[in-house]
């Protein structure tokens, strides 16, 4: 309730255990956030709105890592989250994998790297995707967040745009390529200095499990 | 004047001085121990206030809430509007106009009752003690109150309602009528979302998936009881993923200081849990981060593996979906670690780890509550080749004492080589340019990049589409922003200076006061204002709007990053939120 009220037992470390906190939470039933960005008013910063609980995201456990991951290869990231069992004297917690049913309703493009003069996984590397007035970039990273790992393939959303006018990779070795009108809704997978090519994406549909009913239509 | 009258005014002026400043001292401690005790009385006020009007809501017993106005006429805006401003996804976003100025408490408790009329079924309401805007006599405060209404319309789909109230509260002593009362409030900010709760669906159990966390079983032993720091359990929970045997699937990696655990993802038949059919341990306790990268790029994932209460792990693939234990030739370190990330920091082409870590929680506590550097010590473990790794953290200058919860890697001021961001609990944060010549510099007071939050996460992306690279950093913000205050700090400093623990932390006094001047009562708001949003201003610094864009929410926040989950072209953000939830729900 009040921190100034434990202030004289900070030093002596009785703050920090168990027994001083007995039952009570410490921030504890809150809710996991989903900040949907809706762009950025003119000259101003981005504007973003919580939907956790409106899409069904809002996972009340004392989460801690969150991996961004296509596991169905359907072309939009879904979410897996470790949790910590907390205090309410459950030993253990079973691990979240919230399938996303709205990603895949508009257009993506998925891209894999591979370093050749950079390190093969292409670690570091930064990818411009342009698609009409639409620019954006994705950066390839091992790790980040909290003890988190995300997909090292990138994802692109692309609203409503068939085409991907440009393409542009540059690698952690300094070198740029560039690459034009690839068609959505694709994996690519682009190898340092020796071109891209279209790879297969075997989606996997778990739709049987979708006791929820039918996703919401995606719209504009 | 003889001499010995001389002689008798030396001796005595210092002694006068000193007499003088231990009165005004004195003064001042005083008025200090004032100001923290009204700032203590107001929030304890406030927040039974708060959590009074929140039960006659939830309960609609609309007397309650109408009790907990002040009976003197107007007390501002009576209700508020919805006004349907986008939808989307199935998701519909209604925003708040304050509306009928100037009600009394009845008016208001009438159009309460009808906003909450609106909910088929209410499932919580929740109203919190945000921040003291000011106190203005004692019994008189102005503040700020956020409140939640959660639940269901009666077509069966979700609802939230969010708001930010500016609160003028005055104590009573009118017999009948005491405690805390709501004489004035004015809407700064509400909205509503409503949807099905559909766009996203908790497949874990159905397709294999049972992974449990649990805690770090060593910390219930002897040796690794944590006597000083014993919350350090509840920290654990790491999250990997990775195509580890090349088959188009990305497969899963829990890491949760207990029994770590990989899942292969089969595709249409689901995840099968292959950890020890894949040579990894399996019961193995402290590991707290896994980390999948090509460290000897002969194209598949190796995996570090960050550990707490003993050495760290390093495996290599072999290639056919199993791995070969290394540790024992690869140096890679350990104790003590929470976070790692890779990246070739010197451009030999081969992947070099950074590895955060945090205090030993056996011996010792964060310095001070709000700055603290008394950590074990990141480690930059530069990548030799053949999976072998050497320290090179003192020649790199990123030694970093912080306690550190999150680590990332990127290039931010695009001149081709990767930097190091460090997100601290407990206080300040680093950015390490990296300067090419395997040497980096802490550039966060040059960058704007400090970031005085308990950090416990951050991540790059580019949020605002301008091709460079913003940050988000996890804070707390939860119910300690109201304390986030000069009085606190002063508090803290006089209890120091009671339990004469002043001495050890006059290095971490000096520290703030160089990075953050001595501007004590900004620097408490700063502590615990919530998640930042940094963005960058493409001149190598950075500028948080976290406030303006609505980023900062309440909570007590871990995991976090950008993804774009909606395909709309826009860096969306995921925050997990929460601490310890304990039997009650009532927080410390």
């Amino acid at each position: 309730m009040s921190a100034v009220a434990h202030i004289s037992e900070y030093k002596t470390g009785r703050f920090y255990s168990d027994e001083y906190r007995g039952d009570m939470s410490w921030n504890g039933y809150e809710h996991n956030v989903l900040l949907r960005n809706d762009g950025c008013a003119p000259g101003g910063a981005p504007r973003f709105v919580d939907v956790a609980m409106a899409l069904g995201a809002d996972d009340v456990l004392d989460s801690r890592g969150v991996a961004f991951v296509d596991f169905d290869n359907d072309g939009d990231l879904d979410l897996a989250i470790s949790h910590n069992p907390g205090d309410n004297g459950k030993q253990t917690v079973p691990a979240s994998l919230l399938r996303n049913d709205i990603g895949h309703h508009r257009h993506w493009l998925a891209v894999e790297l591979i370093g050749t003069r950079s390190n093969r996984d292409a670690v570091g590397a930064v990818v411009y995707a342009e698609a009409g007035d639409l620019q954006q970039m994705r950066l390839r990273e091992a790790g980040s967040g909290y003890a988190s790992q995300h997909s090292g393939r990138l994802y692109f959303g692309l609203d409503d745009h068939q085409l991907v006018d440009r393409l542009r990779v540059r690698w952690p070795s300094g070198t740029e390529e560039s690459f034009e009108g690839l068609a959505v809704n694709q994996l690519v997978r682009i190898t340092e200095g020796e071109g891209l090519e279209v790879v297969r994406l075997e989606p996997v549909v778990t739709s049987s499990v979708d006791e929820a009913g039918a996703p919401p239509e995606a719209g504009p | 004047m003889s001499k010995k009258t001389r002689g008798i005014i030396l001796w005595l002026s210092p002694v006068a001085v000193l007499l003088l400043l231990a009165v005004l001292g004195r003064m001042q401690i005083d008025r200090w121990e004032t100001s923290a005790q009204q700032l203590a009385t107001t929030g304890k006020g406030a927040i039974a206030l708060f959590k009074e009007l929140a039960a006659g809501l939830e309960a609609a017993e609309i007397d309650r809430v109408v009790a907990c106005y002040a009976d003197s006429g107007s007390v501002g805006d009576g209700g508020w509007r919805e006004t349907l401003s986008s939808e989307r996804d199935g998701v519909r976003l209604l925003s708040w106009q304050a509306e009928a100025p100037g009600s009394d408490r009845e008016e208001v408790g009438r159009r309460l009752a009808s906003f909450r009329d609106r909910f088929a079924k209410v499932e919580s309401v929740k109203m919190k003690l945000d921040s003291v805007e000011r106190i203005e006599s004692p019994g008189h405060a102005v503040v700020r109150a956020i409140l939640w209404m959660r639940g269901q319309r009666a077509d069966g789909s979700v609802v939230e309602s969010q708001a930010l109230l500016r609160m003028w509260i005055d104590e009573s002593t009118k017999p009948g009528g005491e405690g805390w009362k709501i004489g004035r409030q004015e809407l700064l900010w509400g909205q509503t979302v409503e949807g099905s709760a559909r766009g996203f669906v908790d497949v874990a159990a159905s397709t294999g998936l049972n992974h449990r966390g649990r805690q770090n079983p060593e910390f219930k032993t002897a040796e690794w009881e944590p006597k000083s720091f014993g919350i350090i359990k509840y920290g654990s929970a790491g999250v990997a993923t990775v195509d580890y045997d090349g088959d188009g699937h990305y497969d899963l990696f829990f890491a949760d200081g207990a029994s770590s655990r990989l899942y292969r993802n089969l595709g249409a038949d689901g995840f099968v849990e292959t950890t020890a059919a894949a040579g990894l341990p399996v019961d193995v306790p402290g590991i707290n981060v896994a980390l999948f990268a090509d460290f000897d790029n002969d194209g598949d994932a190796d995996l570090f593996l960050g550990t707490f209460t003993r050495q760290s792990f390093l495996f290599a693939n072999n290639g056919d979906g199993t791995f070969t234990d290394r540790s024992a030739t690869a140096g890679v370190g350990g104790y003590f670690v929470t976070v790692a990330s890779a990246a070739d920091y010197d451009g030999d082409g081969l992947l070099d780890l950074y590895v955060g870590r945090y205090l030993d929680p056996r011996v010792d506590l964060p310095t001070t509550l709000f700055y603290t550097r008394n950590g074990q010590g990141n480690t930059l473990l530069r990548n030799t080749g053949n999976l072998t790794f050497e320290d090179v953290t003192e020649e790199a200058g990123v030694r970093e004492g912080g306690l550190t919860l999150g680590v990332a890697w990127a290039d931010y001021d695009d001149d081709g080589d990767p930097d190091i961001y460090v997100a601290n609990d407990f206080g300040r944060n680093a950015l390490f340019a990296n300067l090419g010549d395997g040497r980096f510099e802490d550039v966060s007071t040059q960058a704007g990049a400090h970031d005085f939050g308990f950090g416990m996460s951050a991540a790059f992306g580019d949020v605002d589409n301008d091709l460079d690279l913003d940050l988000y950093v996890s804070n707390v913000h939860s119910s300690q922003r109201w304390y986030g205050q000069s009085a606190t700090l002063h508090q803290y400093l006089m209890t120091s200076v009671r339990q004469g623990t002043i001495f050890e932390d006059f290095s971490v006094y000096r520290e703030i006061f160089s990075l953050a001047g001595s501007s004590w009562g900004d620097y408490g708001d700063r502590m615990v204002k919530g998640n930042s949003l940094l963005i960058n201003d493409g001149e190598g610094g950075f500028v948080d709007v976290a406030e303006e864009s609505r980023v900062n929410p309440f909570g007590w926040y871990w995991g976090s990053g950008f993804f774009d989950y909606d395909n709309d072209g826009r860096q969306d953000i995921y925050a997990a939120n929460g601490w310890i939830s304990s039997r009650s729900y009532d927080d410390l």
